[in-house]
């Protein structure tokens, strides 16, 4: 077995606070220095690193220095901290110190301490979405700090009824990590299984809420992303109020989201702040887009390698000249193209972004043109290569993207081998997987199977709000209803 | 252990599939895709082929090749074309069936079979009769397409303008089989650079029997189905004619006295357009005048076309059907030898509706 | 007695339509149309619809057995006939169950070999198709019936092909109505039976519907609607095709498809053919999953087990019917005795449980 999966063995117990210190003291950034001077000497103890040294030096130092005190919990009472701690456990000692906590002893042989918060906090500024921006609606992203993520969420819902349950995870990052639910309409068993996951969870480092979305999907084998992450609080609070579960992670800018059906993949958040038609149309085209970007490369190669009889008359003089000079079969050619547009994608998502626009400037342009010149590939190809790729743009889950590039590949394959059967084949595979995949134990392709004739209102289509009533069936909420429809779809007289 | 048998058992399966599970390919640019092909007659047990295949050149040109090849069966003949191909000949894209005049009279039961049986071939495919060899015909270039496309074309414009009936593979395949009716088929005929549709041919079981002459093809469609874009020439009295076109056709069967001999009575319904007129002019009267005169040539026209179908045996326009349709308890063989004798009446009914923007 | 399903393994009654529906439509939709028009002439039409009225009255039977044992036809078997002899006769059922499977796969792979690829082995491709069998019935019945539900849901464009070729169609052909005795009429629907196969599989499933008794109107709804597409095809075949020409042709809706011609595709019928992998899929599913079910409950063996020998034994009587004869010598053999099956034996089963019912009430 590998052994980080494992939890690692707890560090030798120190057996006093000196020796724990004395450990410490091997590292440079550990301060540990003796106030002779004062009117009560005292020891204060330290990782010049991690804490704040203003507030050591502004809040702290000056009340110790000024006040005689003889115990502990004078200097308790004098320090203006609520978050102020006398302990002699080691563990907690440990912890906190490395957590950003200033230690004061009055004597360096005590047993016994004062533990303050004093920690820095350097977190980015909140900024516009990257990944997932928006012409219309909010502009405001996640960044690394829980407290700035959580107060982001908060500040969209002011209920109390919105519950944080923190966990810590990694036996060598102790990432903090909160659930976030709405008790009284998420379904308890979702946030049960999502906290069983977690706490179940052996890992030694989460740098990022994407490592803990791999680590606690239904199947981690599968291509499909089986919680989406977002980093618009606003998508956020919006799914936390139709019920689902939220995870977020302390120095990630991502949240993830969960339970989900295979149709949330082709939700931008955007979609609530326009109106239902365009919403509508939008999404319909990025189901397209999606099919479009999997299935035409593998029918091109289908129907050029087996099925000749398939092509009208009028389009046959511009397929097969096009093709005439061709030296290599089609799969080839079109394995060629797709892994040259991949190469492109990767170059360019490697580099600074003024460069990696240069790269597909480049690659677009030049490579294109001069392949079809030099007779290596078929200029009809290279369009349709190209469409597929921007096609797989469009899906607002970034990750979905990724799928859909890899998806394209069995498929190329199979078709090559039978055709447009081959494809059918690959077909029926990619069905029997959604059927059988599972998000936190919600059946994923919710509402074509199994059929929920109601959730079709906010899955291939975006019905107006009116409709919206009722919660998600698939997130089988304590509390289906979201507003009176009653009241919302009164109908008054003609000036009345 | 038993996901690691599991994940074996997976990949050989794939691997097995991708090295045995292979099947021919036909690459778009590896295949000659025959567009035409011609029978001629050679003698009694032998038929000469030719096939149009286009060539698409890199430039977006179409060119034509022509291979010829003679043997006893039709299939045969196609491997001998392979032979003589640089690629490989396939006829999933094959568009007009051609078959000469000689060997239509000879039976094309055997040549038709091939067309039938094997499930490549379009239903859509055109099939018809040429007047000379069919090799010479072939051997042309037409246009600016390659000649397959071009007669496809050419039969297909003619079909929707409605000047001969549609027909294609399967109407023809239809025919040819039913034990009620029998087939026809357009006749085309090559004029120097040209090729055009010269009328109808009309069959006995797999034999060419008669072609129709042109002046009764008007009537044969409008018998045969409901004509929406037709065109009619009417010769008048002082060698003035007319044309009417855009006529809209629509015919009734009445099939009377089933128990012993049926009589058939059809009422042909038209309404048309005058398009050309060298009269005078086209007032009240003489727009009547036209209709009787029109009326009557085609009730006659209809009545000879239908007295040479019965004298030959021949049952193109499927009276059979209609008759059968009405029949309780129909029995074949008392209609065939009915038929010659069955009282078949003709009745047409035209309308003017309009005579163009000057009187 | 048996044990109960746990909850999560069961499916909505409703999708009991899906159920009756996918499995009647299948390989026999391409070809069902010559055996019935053979002896029924252009009166086919009215043998689809009489059969599809006794299938309705045999489901009611079916649904009548089940809902008074309140299990599968195992139980039925064992209540009625005691249960040595209840498990002979299941075993027998099973065994016409695995011979139809072979045969629905055999008939897929022949009409890809004729109309696609002739050069196709027969075994690489029935062992991927069974693998993909094996990854559904191994996932559980309601992975069974999700595939049954898309695969009646997603080919339904299907319905707008059949109704292309009325533009070279005759409905002429059609009359006159009620031209056949009562005897012809009685012989087309033994051919018209097996095209509605496909119901009986009912039990085995029974116990995995959740409220059972209420699926009872669905499961009529879903041979209504088989009911109502075969006639439409039936109708369009019969004004599309000489009644000489018919007999001649073996898969009158592959010769269907061939005649439509859309703007971007020329020859429906490759894309028809490819369509139908994913029609017939669900069929040999279920029935796999029916089968090793069936054993499963009599012998208790595990039912992964079952399965993988089942689909080997399947494979290797699908790899030796070789040619168009052979695979219709077979087929025949089975449509015969999946003909006594449907119309002899579940109606005497019906008479049998009920009697023993009624003894047992008084005993």
């Amino acid at each position: 077995m590998k052994m980080w999966f494992r939890k690692q063995p707890p560090e030798q117990q120190e057996n006093n606070l000196v020796a724990l210190i004395n450990m410490y003291k091997q590292s440079g950034d550990f301060v540990h220095f003796h106030h002779p001077q004062s009117p009560q000497p005292y020891w204060v103890s330290y990782f010049g690193t991690l804490i704040d040294v203003e507030i050591l030096h502004r809040d702290i130092l000056p009340f110790l220095n000024k006040t005689a005190f003889t115990s502990l919990d004078g200097v308790k009472a004098a320090l203006p901290f609520e978050d102020v701690l006398i302990t002699s456990d080691l563990q907690k000692i440990q912890d906190d110190i490395l957590q950003g906590s200033v230690l004061i002893q009055l004597d360096v042989k005590d047993a016994t301490c004062l533990l303050v918060r004093a920690e820095m906090k350097k977190a980015r500024e909140v900024t516009i979405p990257e990944e997932e921006y928006s012409v219309v609606g909010p502009k405001e992203a996640f960044v690394e700090s829980i407290t700035t993520n959580l107060n982001l969420v908060r500040k969209r819902l002011p209920i109390s009824e919105l519950k944080v349950k923190e966990f810590t995870i990694g036996t060598l990052s102790k990432t903090k990590v909160a659930v976030l639910y709405i008790d009284g309409i998420t379904n308890e068993e979702n946030v049960n299984t999502v906290c069983q996951r977690l706490s179940d969870l052996q890992f030694n480092q989460i740098l990022d809420s994407s490592i803990i979305a791999q680590l606690i999907a239904d199947n981690g084998h599968s291509l499909f992303p089986q919680l989406i992450d977002t980093e618009r609080p606003d998508r956020v609070a919006g799914v936390l109020a139709e019920g689902s579960v939220v995870i977020l992670a302390e120095g990630s800018s991502h949240a993830l989201i969960g339970p989900i059906s295979a149709m949330e993949l082709f939700n931008a958040f955007e979609d609530y702040y326009v109106n239902w038609q365009t919403a509508t149309a939008l999404r319909l085209i990025r189901i397209f887009a999606v099919s479009f970007s999997i299935l035409v490369t593998p029918i091109y190669v289908a129907v050029l390698t087996y099925h000749y009889q398939l092509i009208p008359k009028d389009l046959m003089v511009t397929l097969v000249s096009s093709r005439r000079n061709i030296p290599l079969p089609p799969i080839l050619e079109a394995i060629i193209l797709e892994l040259t547009i991949e190469l492109l994608r990767e170059a360019g998502a490697r580099l600074p972004s003024k460069v990696g626009q240069t790269i597909g400037i480049v690659g677009g342009i030049v490579i294109g043109t001069a392949a079809v010149d030099a007779g290596l590939t078929s200029n009809v190809l290279l369009i349709i290569i190209a469409l597929a790729a921007l096609a797989s743009f469009t899906t607002p889950v970034y990750r979905m993207g990724n799928t859909i590039r890899l998806l394209r590949f069995p498929f190329l394959l199979l078709a090559d081998l039978w055709g447009l059967l081959g494809i059918a084949v690959a077909f029926i595979f990619l069905i029997i997987h959604l059927l059988n995949l599972t998000s936190l134990g919600r059946p994923y392709l919710e509402p074509i199977y199994p059929p929920r004739l109601k959730d079709f209102k906010d899955s291939f289509i975006r019905f107006p709000f009116s409709f919206q009533s009722k919660r998600p069936g698939y997130l089988q909420t304590k509390d289906q209803i979201r507003f009176s429809k009653k009241k919302a779809s009164e109908v008054h007289d003609i000036d009345e | 252990m038993k996901k690691k048998i599991k994940i074996a058992v997976v990949t050989i399966i794939i691997f097995f599939a991708y090295m045995f599970g292979r099947v021919q390919r036909q690459i778009l640019d590896d295949i000659n895709m025959a567009s035409a092909v011609g029978y001629d007659y050679i003698d009694k047990d032998k038929i000469k082929a030719t096939a149009v295949m286009p060539n698409y050149k890199p430039d977006k040109n179409v060119g034509n090749e022509t291979y010829t090849a003679s043997n006893e069966i039709s299939k045969k003949t196609l491997t001998k074309i392979n032979r003589q191909s640089s690629r490989q000949v396939v006829n999933g894209k094959l568009e007009v069936a051609l078959y000469s005049k000689e060997v239509a009279k000879h039976g094309i039961g055997e040549l038709v079979d091939s067309l039938q049986r094997d499930p490549s071939i379009s239903e859509r495919l055109f099939v018809a009769v040429a007047e000379g060899e069919t090799h010479e015909l072939l051997n042309k270039r037409y246009g600016d397409r390659d000649t397959g496309v071009y007669l496809s074309m050419l039969i297909e414009q003619n079909m929707k303008e409605g000047i001969v009936p549609t027909t294609n593979l399967h109407q023809f395949l239809n025919d040819y089989n039913s034990h009620l009716r029998d087939p026809f088929l357009p006749l085309i005929e090559q004029k120097g650079k040209e090729v055009n549709l010269k009328g109808i041919a009309l069959f006995k079981d797999d034999h060419y029997v008669k072609n129709l002459r042109q002046d009764q093809q008007f009537i044969f469609q409008a018998l045969l189905e409901n004509l929406q874009l037709g065109t009619y020439k009417l010769k008048l009295k002082d060698k003035e004619f007319v044309a009417i076109e855009n006529i809209n056709s629509k015919s009734r069967y009445r099939v009377v006295n089933l128990k012993n001999t049926p009589e058939i009575h059809i009422q042909v319904k038209l309404r048309g357009i005058i398009r050309e007129y060298t009269g005078k002019r086209t007032d009240k009267k003489e727009i009547e005048q036209i209709k009787k005169q029109m009326e009557k040539q085609l009730e006659k026209e209809a009545a000879a076309m239908i007295r040479s179908f019965q004298k030959l045996k021949i049952d193109p326009i499927g009276f059979g059907n209609h008759v059968r349709s009405r029949t309780r308890n129909f029995r074949y063989q008392r209609w065939v030898d009915q038929y010659p004798d069955v009282k078949i009446g003709v009745k047409v009914n035209a309308i003017i509706l309009e005579k163009g923007v000057v009187d | 007695m048996k044990s109960v399903i746990k909850d999560q393994f069961l499916v909505s009654p409703f999708l009991v339509l899906f159920l009756i529906h996918g499995m009647q439509y299948g390989v026999g939709v391409l070809s069902f149309q010559r055996d019935i028009a053979k002896v029924a002439g252009h009166d086919a039409w009215i043998s689809i619809l009489i059969t599809g009225i006794l299938v309705h009255i045999i489901i009611w039977m079916m649904y009548s057995m089940l809902n008074k044992t309140k299990g599968d036809l195992i139980t039925i078997h064992q209540q009625t006939f005691g249960k040595w002899i209840g498990n002979l006769l299941s075993l027998l059922f099973i065994l016409y169950v695995l011979a139809e499977s072979t045969t629905v796969l055999r008939s897929y792979i022949e009409i890809v070999q004729v109309w696609m690829f002739p050069l196709l082995k027969t075994w690489p491709f029935a062992l991927v198709l069974l693998l993909s069998v094996y990854y559904v019935v191994s996932s559980g019945f309601r992975i069974v019936t999700g595939v049954c539900f898309l695969a009646v849901v997603l080919p339904s464009y299907l319905i707008f092909t059949y109704v292309v070729p009325i533009e070279f169609s005759t409905f002429r052909n059609l009359l006159p109505v009620f031209d056949h005795s009562i005897l012809e009429m009685a012989q087309s629907i033994k051919g018209s039976i097996l095209s509605f196969s496909g119901f009986e599989y009912l039990l085995f499933y029974y116990p995995f519907i959740k409220q059972p008794e209420s699926s009872q109107k669905w499961a009529h709804f879903g041979n209504l609607v088989t009911t109502l597409l075969y006639l439409l095809i039936m109708i369009v075949t019969l004004a599309f095709f000489d009644q000489a020409y018919l007999q001649k042709v073996i898969w009158p809706t592959l010769m269907m498809w061939k005649i439509i011609e859309l703007p971007f595709v020329e020859r429906f019928e490759i894309i028809g053919v490819t369509s139908w992998a994913v029609v017939m899929l669900p069929i040999i599913c279920l029935m796999f999953w029916s089968a090793s079910r069936g054993i499963k409950e009599i012998f208790k063996l595990k039912q992964r087990s079952v399965l993988v020998f089942l689909l080997l034994l399947s494979f290797i009587v699908c790899c030796l019917l070789i040619d168009r004869e052979t695979i219709q010598q077979y087929n025949t053999f089975v449509a015969e005795i999946g003909f006594y099956l449907l119309l002899g034996y579940i109606p005497f089963l019906f008479i049998c449980c009920h009697i023993r019912f009624k003894m047992r009430e008084k005993g």
